[in-house]
């Protein structure tokens, strides 16, 4: 669904991307681990259209990404959940699921409604707190809110940036596991970590970054026994 | 820093010159009039440019403190009789006080809500003017002001002229002064970064009050001429227009440009007279005038002339002796006074928390003097926290910071950059205002004493010779001394870096605290980053270090503190910290059992 070819990518005059093969296909789970600096989150940026790359093609299902803007992108199923979660603080938690599917044209209000009681079950904890403010959460139920967000979109592919930031592990494990259960049920997700091992664990297929460049690819349990991987996080 | 035109007194010379046959040359007192508003206006001006153009604070309530001028030597004089060698400090001072006050608020406030405060100074004054009519009359104003026409009344506008044009040109030398000394150096990276300036040793509210007293001072200088211009003095005078015309003659004119308040009052003046006759169009064309300007000369006119242009660097790069890359002058030596492996930073259970989250939690670490010591951990792990922490950027909510056996945990940032922590930062803290030159210049220590650096300033030639070449040296010994005379945006981004390296050093700094140095660079760049450091620890200066690139990290590294979710976890050389399972774990997360 996403097949990124030769991708360079600059911030201001320094090269972040230096030419960068990518594959996700429907309904896998691809992991894109590296240490930090490596070139992660701007990868992912690029692919939902925040950045535009000095070389290279990336399409989404067929179609190039630069041809249409980010919130058009996101339209079409393309889904970010950034890093950091940006949720909206000050609106209550139902708020900020609508605010997912506010934008979705070909979504009516009575399959929105469907949207959210579904979000709802599959995340009871949201349903419990959907009258509070979403800033009055913690960092764990923020991230479930940030991805239950994503899925009002009706993704295509849902893109994560660094979901276990500031979490405790056992909360990474849960959201890990949940990720994976979502790909089980057909969808398809691209996620981006630093955690290598935990990432692996839960992915079908993952890319190693560094230093801007893919160094290792492959089915994850390969890469889980490989020893080059523990090299390219600490030298 | 020596201008266009050999050394600045000879500017003075010719100005007063120009001053001084002005009214013989104006043909009728109409002109010389013009010349009186001009004075008024430019005198204003300059105090705004040095608040706004240098150190980056707006005010709407300039006409604030000329209004608090104006009454004070008005009333003391016509009232109470007070000669005007009397009335006309006495001003000055009321309006310093005043500008001391809103110096304090402005520390306070930034930005929009800096306008918004000032805006409402400026209106306080302009009600209480109307409305305080035991005091000033109001709209009817104080009659009966004395002439500032020493005794002649006849040659009274031209000695009116005269006097201000001294005060002018007394104005001028204080702008000039300012803007091109060392204190524009600083008031420019105070407008960059607070606590950019902050790290380089500077007192960062002493200057921004200071500049606010300055320009409220010469607002109250503008001010305190304009009653005894004709011996009348109202409410209607002191109306925001008045801030607002001294906004757009610096704007027009061109912020923070030597002579941009000049030119800028010169230009409104004679256009307000152009417009007269189109009164009720006056404030509609002086605001596209505004709009215009931002548009399309953001610099102002100032910048289309020569006068402006690029300070002189490019002559003075001629003279400064060039000396061999990697060696720097005994002079310039940082302070090696501590014997190499003797701990020289001391963390003891440092602990700081943002808003409920605990960022650094319980730290503690020895730092050893003359090593690279590197603090490491995965994203969101506390390393800036901790770094920010060191160099006094934020304070520890626990625990004790010792550097060179001073307990600094409570000591402001620029007082421990005066004890000799230096800093890099991770997006570039460089003043684009000022050259490559400039900036290392912001780093070197203040040696002179105050009257004799402003004579040499005066004098021209050598001013600041001996500082510009210990610069030079300085640029040399990273070997980017070609760079001096070029803005820092004219840089490629590795030697940026440098250029910042150059400054720090400069500070001859004990510890240098370097915030991912190699971050963005490409390895060409990364490796002379890697030269740079290794020839700093060879001349004494400890380094910590946060950094991600691994292979920098092992390479450069005496010793690594790794930090994850604000704890320590681990500490050791670099071959101990690649085994460690905690490491790892916390890197890669928990292997599959």
């Amino acid at each position: 669904m996403i097949q990124v070819r030769n991708l360079h990518v600059e911030i201001g005059r320094s090269r972040i991307l230096k030419g960068i093969d990518l594959d996700v296909r429907s309904g896998q789970l691809v992991a894109l681990v590296g240490a930090n600096g490596a070139g992660k989150t701007t990868l992912i940026r690029a692919l939902s259209g925040l950045l535009s790359a000095r070389a290279g093609t990336i399409l989404f299902c067929g179609a190039p990404v630069d041809a249409k803007a980010p919130h058009l992108l996101a339209r079409a199923g393309l889904v970010h959940v950034p890093q950091g979660r940006r949720i909206i603080a000050d609106l209550t938690v139902e708020e900020n699921l609508l605010i997912g599917s506010n934008q979705i044209p070909h979504v009516s209000a009575s399959s929105r409604k469907g949207l959210l009681d579904g979000e709802y079950r599959r995340f009871p904890a949201l349903w419990e707190r959907r009258r509070v403010i979403a800033g009055a959460l913690s960092g764990g139920e923020q991230q479930m809110l940030a991805i239950s967000r994503g899925l009002m979109m009706l993704p295509k592919v849902l893109m994560l940036d660094e979901p276990s930031l500031g979490l405790a592990p056992r909360v990474v494990e849960t959201i890990l596991r949940m990720l994976r259960s979502l790909v089980e049920d057909g969808l398809t997700v691209l996620l981006v970590e630093q955690a290598a091992y935990s990432a692996l664990r839960v992915a079908d297929h993952a890319y190693v970054l560094r230093g801007g460049r893919v160094i290792l690819a492959g089915p994850s349990a390969v890469l889980l026994a490989d020893p080059a991987l523990l090299q390219s996080y600490l030298g | 820093m020596s201008a266009n035109f050999a050394a600045p007194w000879i500017r003075y010379v010719i100005f007063a010159l120009v001053v001084a046959v002005f009214p013989t040359l104006a043909p009728n007192a109409y002109v010389i009039n013009l010349g009186q508003e001009v004075a008024i206006l430019a005198i204003g001006a300059a105090g705004l440019n040095l608040l706004l153009g240098l150190s980056g604070q707006i005010s709407l309530g300039q006409v604030g403190f000329f209004a608090l001028a104006a009454y004070c030597t008005a009333i003391l004089s016509a009232r109470l009789s007070w000669p005007l060698w009397l009335t006309f400090p006495a001003a000055l001072v009321v309006a310093g006080l005043a500008g001391l006050v809103m110096g304090l608020v402005a520390l306070r406030a930034r930005t929009h809500f800096l306008a918004m405060a000032t805006l409402a100074f400026g209106l306080i004054a302009a009600i209480l003017a109307q409305r305080w009519i035991s005091l000033t009359g109001g709209s009817m104003g104080i009659a009966g002001v004395p002439l500032l026409n020493w005794g002649q009344f006849r040659a009274g506008p031209t000695n009116f002229f005269w006097t201000i044009g001294a005060a002018l040109i007394l104005t001028q030398i204080v702008s000039d002064f300012t803007i091109e000394s060392r204190s524009g150096r600083i008031l420019r990276s105070i407008k960059e970064s607070e606590s950019f300036a902050a790290t380089v040793g500077v007192n960062a509210p002493l200057w921004r009050v200071g500049v606010f007293v300055l320009s409220a001072v010469l607002a109250g200088l503008s001010g305190a001429f304009f009653p005894h211009q004709s011996g009348f003095v109202s409410s209607d005078a002191f109306t925001l227009d008045r801030s607002l015309s001294l906004l757009i003659v610096v704007i027009v004119g061109g912020l923070g440009s030597r002579y941009g308040h000049l030119i800028g009052a010169v230009f409104v003046v004679l256009l307000g007279e152009a417009i007269a006759g189109l009164y009720e169009y006056a404030n509609f064309i002086f605001g596209g005038l505004l709009l215009a300007v931002m548009l399309f000369l953001p610099r102002g006119i100032a910048s289309l002339t020569t006068i402006v242009r690029r300070r002189g660097e490019g002559s003075a790069e001629g003279r400064l002796e060039s000396r061999s890359r990697g060696r720097l002058p005994s002079t310039l030596a940082p302070i090696a006074d501590w014997e190499p492996g003797e701990p020289i930073l001391l963390l003891d259970g440092v602990t700081k928390r943002y808003a409920g989250v605990t960022a650094v939690n319980d730290v503690s670490m020895v730092v050893k003097s003359g090593t690279v010591h590197a603090l490491i951990g995965p994203n969101g792990a506390g390393k800036s926290s901790l770094i920010n922490v060191i160099a006094g950027l934020t304070y520890a909510d626990r625990g004790s910071i010792i550097f060179a056996e001073r307990d600094v945990t409570r000591a402001s940032a620029y007082r421990r950059a005066r004890l000799g922590i230096a800093r890099t930062f991770q997006n570039l803290q460089l003043i684009g205002g000022l050259s490559v030159l400039e900036n290392v210049m912001l780093g070197l220590p203040r040696r002179d004493k105050a009257v004799a650096y402003f004579l040499r300033w005066l004098g021209g030639r050598s001013f600041e010779a001996e500082q510009r070449n210990q610069a030079f040296a300085l640029l040399e010994f990273f070997g980017i001394g070609r760079y001096a005379a070029l803005s820092p945006d004219e840089l490629p981004y590795g030697h940026r870096k440098l250029v910042e390296l150059a400054r720090a050093l400069a500070q001859q700094p004990r510890l240098i605290l370097l915030d991912e140095p190699v971050a963005g660079l490409n390895e060409e760049e990364a490796v002379e980053i890697v030269q740079a450091v290794r020839s700093l620890r060879a001349l004494g200066v400890t380094a910590v270090l946060v950094e991600h690139d691994m292979g920098f990290v092992m390479s450069l590294s005496d010793r690594i503190t790794v930090l994850d979710y604000g704890r320590k976890i681990a500490d050791g050389s670099p071959e101990e910290i690649r085994r460690d399972q905690s490491v790892i774990n916390a890197y890669l997360g928990v292997p599959a059992s």
